[in-house]
This record gives structure tokens, sequence and C-alpha cells, in this order.
């Protein structure tokens, strides 16, 4: 699915906007060889700019991205905490930001993945 | 005009007044269904709702007494006068008496103890201590002690109870992905509710239990007698925190324990996906029903 389509999805959820609400933070995603750099900022979710720097940033094995995709991923690579907690995925950075957006983040995951919403 | 019937639920919650570490606990029961006691313990951070499909479960109710009670500071149990200066802690003694403290007061003879997460660690130091008590254990995600690479994070951060952030939505954010990945959406996000609900500082001071105090790798759980309590595992097999490892090392070190894998389940197995879990769970006290018959 192209990005503006993931971006859009994204946005047109209330829940997504209701939780970015009061955010202004950049999130770092790694999948395999790709890389997000996104900003979670105004209550939408967004490219970030050149030059902005990643608060967090979640670094995800090509395995593991590849098996999240599964319609029904395997124990261990359904969720980015159970690849953190497994040694599939790390996460670096501010913690407070990563557990304050983490909602988002799982859905900004699903989407990259499968096009799907968190849960 | 034909007056409709009122369509309660079974389940009837009542309150109780029960002594712990010489404090006094107002403490919530939820109840339903009539025969063999079966005392429900909820997870950490939680309360007895995530038993509700129990609760309501035509088939069990004919035969079991289900019971789920809200640890005390969780659900509707009260936290004991005085709690606005201490820090929540729960300990294994608390736990265990606590535990001990309901089954007086509701005057349970012989329930089955069944408990998930802190839960399933309980029913191990309550199989250990007070075996002569319960008819069978039955662990649900146990484990003899868990970790966490978030570790440092839940503690030098204080990441669940500070000013800065809602304390709600962080503990259940850090549950969420503890859930089967097929679980319906409806009972994810009632589980994932429950935690969104918890006071300031409780999830935490549980996990101080599941991380440190409960910690059983000091090789007393060999000496649970399943002859007198039997112990029966189930684990959730997208449990990464207490994970089926956990559960099966607990069966290599209780002689006599029964250890089964729930495929598709996670850390909440009663909440997150009930009518799977009933699957499982059926068998088992089948067993414990026809092992009670024999004895």
């Amino acid at each position: 699915m192209p990005l503006s389509k993931i971006y859009e999805a994204l946005n047109g959820d209330p829940s997504v906007r209701r939780r970015l609400r009061f955010a202004d933070a950049v999130v770092a995603i790694e999948a395999g060889a790709d890389r997000w750099d996104i900003a979670l900022r105004d209550g939408a979710v967004a490219p970030a700019s050149a030059g902005e720097t990643a608060q967090v940033v979640i670094r995800i094995s090509a395995d593991a991205w590849q098996a999240f995709q599964q319609p029904v991923p395997p124990p261990g690579c359904h969720d980015i905490y159970a690849m953190a907690e497994t040694g599939r995925a790390t996460i670096t950075g501010d913690f407070l930001t990563l557990f304050r957006y983490s909602y988002v983040l799982k859905d900004v995951l699903q989407q990259l993945a499968t096009g799907r919403m968190f849960g | 005009m034909t007056e409709v019937a009122i369509a309660y639920e079974p389940a009837v919650g009542r309150y109780i007044n029960i002594e712990v570490e010489g404090r006094n606990n107002r403490v919530y029961v939820e109840q339903a269904g009539e025969g063999t006691p079966l005392l429900c313990l909820h997870t950490a951070g939680s309360d007895g709702r995530q038993y509700r499909a129990l609760l309501n479960d035509e088939r069990l109710l004919a035969r079991y007494r289900v019971i789920a009670f809200d640890l005390p500071y969780h659900g509707k149990s009260s936290p004991p006068e005085g709690w606005e200066r201490d820090d929540y802690l729960l300990t294994s003694e608390r736990y265990v008496a606590t535990v001990m403290a309901v089954v007086a007061a509701l005057k349970l003879d012989r329930p089955i103890v069944m408990g998930c997460s802190i839960g399933g660690r309980a029913v191990l130091h309550l199989a250990l201590h007070h075996g002569p008590s319960f008819r069978a254990a039955i662990g649900l995600q146990s484990g003899l002690h868990a970790e966490s690479i978030f570790g440092a994070q839940y503690e030098a951060e204080g990441i669940m109870n500070r000013p800065e952030a809602h304390g709600g939505e962080m503990c259940s954010m850090l549950i969420s992905g503890l859930i089967g990945p097929e679980a319906p959406h409806k009972d994810r996000w009632e589980t994932i509710w429950h935690y969104m609900q918890g006071g300031p500082g409780v999830f935490a001071g549980d996990l101080y239990y599941y991380f440190d105090d409960g910690d059983l790798r000091n090789g007393m759980v060999s000496y649970i007698d399943t002859n007198i309590c039997p112990l029966y595992l189930l684990s959730g097999e997208y449990d990464y925190s207490a994970s089926p490892e956990a559960a099966e090392e607990v069966a290599r070190n209780v002689r006599g324990a029964q250890y089964q894998l729930m495929p598709g389940l996670g850390h909440f197995p009663m909440s997150e996906d009930p009518e799977r879990f009933l699957g499982y769970l059926r068998p088992v006290l089948q067993e414990i029903e026809a092992r009670d018959d024999r004895a």
C-alpha cells in the first residue's frame, strides 16, 4: 500500500487523532532494510521533516517483520513488545515517549505491515 | 401489558470485610452458580471482571459456584484505611493471607483455586502452604518467576505512576501485546479497559510480587504435594511474560503437576478469549471432579 494511503488511514481514525492531540514527537521505525521516520504531532501522523531527530528508534529484524505480516503471526512476532521481549526487535530512546504513544505506534506498525489497525 | 423480566446476569456482587496483616479490608466478591466452589484470582493490575464469562457460563454454573473477588486496591475493593500515606506493595505473605481470609469469610469448603499470572503464581504459594484447604489448584500462566527487558523502566522511571503520564493508559499499553492475535475484538479491548481503570501505583505494586517477592526459584515448589492438592497448569502460547516455557518449568519441578499448552491464547485466557479458554478448562474440571469422586 502506498505510504500516503497508510497516513490517510491512520489520520482518518478518531482514536489516533485523540491520542495525538497533545503529541510532539518523532519516531523512527526500521524493519529489515526499510526505515520510516514518522512525526506524531498536532493530532496526526506524518512523515518527519528532514533533519528531525527521532526520540524513539524501533528496530525490527527482517524475519520478525515478515512474520508480523502473516494473517496470524507466530508467538513472539505478533506485537512490537513481544518482539522486543523475545530479542527480535530493539527499542531505544525516550521510554516515556514510547509508552505514551504506543497504541498509535502499534497502529502505525500494523498499517505498515498489513494495512490494518492494531487489535 | 405483559411485564418483561429483567435480564440480570447470574452473578451477584456483595462486599465482605476481611482482616489482612492487622488491617481491615472491604473486599468486593462476585458469585454465581451452585456446587463445587471455584475461586478465581485475577491478574496484576486488573480485577474480577476478567472472569465475567465464567460467571455467565450456564454449563459451568450448573456444577460450580464460581467466585471472583477483587484484591484490595483493585476493582471495587477499597484500599485499607491509611492507604494514602503508603506505597502499595503486594507481597507473597499478604497475597496468601488475603486469599485465605476470603476462603474463611465465605466459609468455602476446599474450593478449587484458579489464578492467572500473579494468580497463577499465587496458586503455587497456596498449594505449597495451604494444600489441604484446596480441592485442586489451576495455574493459568504460572511461572516460578518473571522478568522483563523493560524492568528498569518499570522501576527507575516509574513509568506506570508518574504525574506527566496517564497511569491507566500506560499500564494498559504495557499489557496490550500479551493478548493473542486472534482474540475477539470486544474481549481484547475489555481486557485492556480493566487495566486503564487501575488505581495509581497498583499495577506496579502487584508487579513487586510478580517480579521480586513472589519468586519461587528457591526449590520450594518441589514440596507441593499433588496427592493433597492436584496442580494443573494451562498456558497460553502467545504469552511472552509468563511463557509456556515458564509453566513447563513449574511442571518439571512439581511431581504430579499436569501441564497443557493453550494454542492461540495469550496472558489473559479467561478474559481475552473466554470461549476458547473454556474449551481448555472444562476437561481439567472434569478430571478434578473424577479424581475427587475416586477419593
